[in-house]
């Protein structure tokens, strides 16, 4: 059986400065963001001038003060995280903000236990650290590229042992995007046209990382 | 355990001069770290570091000590239900009837045919949502698989309108407009 993909999730993260208090799920259904029934029956964690924590059945929300962030598990609502991002930024285009991230997870299961070390020794080849230290074995390897496209920022891939599936790997891709904004309402606009061009760009490019690492087993 | 009687027990587990107020503010204060610090990996030096993930082992983002907050969270799920699409489409409606509406399908993931319309049912829509049914509006519709419940993998069809603010339909047009003009170039310099 040739390595799946089981379990992935893809979340917007925005750094900026934030007011959590606005955040309960009434003010989102009063705009319509999500419905009426989903805010009625959100799991509310907390609410509070520091922070606002709440999840609904598609949807996990969490805002600090600096940190902005919307997830999802469901692949199927992928597009339905960044309208409602889009969305927010455009009620707050007031909101200073510094950085967006774009954020994609993947557990992957491999073949074998064979093709899970195989893997590791690609990734990162053992040679140089069988001198320093007794069974080594990669815990965890962390790449970072620059874009490719005119937008400042960067793009990193982190790989690790999946601790949900055995002889499975944890992928994770972060599209860093810098909003070079001097007004909030400029960095809202700029953000709310990277959300517009790059979100299913990111979502093709985050997969086909994914893919890629995970079929690395199979080849010599 | 509801609110009240977590109050109640950590106003009686505290000193009797500490009034409520107070509590509350270090309760909350104490819970709004454990949240920073379980949600947002801490090992960057970068100040407007965006990378986040749940926890390697984890199905949820947060894990925390419940003897210290006012609100106990749900007790956590043994699973939880994630989708994969196997086909996506962003729709677009083109007119609406009294019980389908036809839409033009552009395909996201699965076979990348060209757009193709078809004709939906009103029905299979969440009534919630029917209000959102108008000529113009857009919205995704998967098919996958609905795996993570404990009677086994459902195959699944979801489909969902999009929710914008009506002003933000206009900064939606313009960044298209400025895209669409950008593609145009690009495909002049070609």
């Amino acid at each position: 059986m040739p390595p799946q993909i089981e379990i992935q999730a893809a979340n917007i993260v925005i750094r900026g400065d934030f007011n959590p208090a606005i955040f309960h799920p009434s003010w989102f259904a009063s705009y319509e963001l999500i419905r009426q029934e989903e805010a009625d029956a959100a799991k509310i964690q907390i609410v509070h001038p520091d922070a606002a924590v709440f999840s609904t059945d598609w949807l996990e929300f969490n805002v600090m003060r600096d940190r902005f962030l919307a997830s999802t598990k469901l692949e199927s609502h992928y597009d339905s995280i960044r309208d409602l991002v889009i969305s927010i930024l455009g009620l707050l285009s007031q909101t200073p903000l510094k950085a967006m991230g774009f954020n994609r997870e993947f557990h992957c299961r491999l073949q074998s236990v064979e093709a899970w070390h195989s893997l590791g020794h690609k990734l990162a080849p053992k040679i140089y650290w069988e001198e320093l230290l007794a069974n080594p074995g990669m815990k965890s390897l962390t790449i970072q590229g620059t874009r490719s496209d005119s937008l400042a920022g960067y793009i990193q891939v982190k790989v690790e042992p999946s601790n949900i599936i055995e002889h499975g790997i944890f992928v994770t891709v972060n599209d860093h995007y810098i909003l070079h904004s001097d007004k909030p309402s400029s960095a809202s606009s700029e953000a709310i046209e990277i959300l517009n061009e790059y979100w299913n760009l990111f979502l093709d490019r985050s997969l086909n990382i994914a893919n890629t690492i995970c079929k690395l087993e199979g080849e010599e | 355990m509801s609110q009240s009687d977590t109050l109640i027990d950590i106003a009686q587990n505290y000193p009797s001069e500490q009034n409520l107020s107070t509590l509350e503010k270090n309760v909350i204060g104490d819970r709004v770290l454990q949240v920073q610090d379980l949600l947002f990996e801490s090992n960057s030096d970068d100040v407007d570091y965006t990378g986040f993930r749940h926890r390697n082992g984890s199905t949820d983002a947060v894990g925390v000590d419940t003897s210290k907050i006012l609100f106990s969270p749900p007790p956590q799920p043994i699973g939880y239900e994630r989708f994969q699409a196997i086909q996506k489409w962003e729709g677009q409606v083109i007119s609406v009837g009294e019980e389908t509406f036809n839409a033009q399908l552009a395909p996201l993931i699965g076979e990348k045919d060209a757009q193709q319309e078809a004709e939906l049912y009103i029905v299979d829509i969440d009534p919630s949502d029917h209000f959102l049914i108008k000529p113009g509006a857009i919205f995704y519709w998967s098919i996958g698989y609905l795996d993570g419940r404990p009677s086994g993998r459902i195959k699944a069809s979801i489909l969902r309108f999009r929710r914008l603010p009506a002003w933000d339909a206009n900064e939606l047009k313009r960044a298209k407009l400025k895209s669409s003009r950008l593609e145009d170039l690009l495909n002049v310099e070609q």
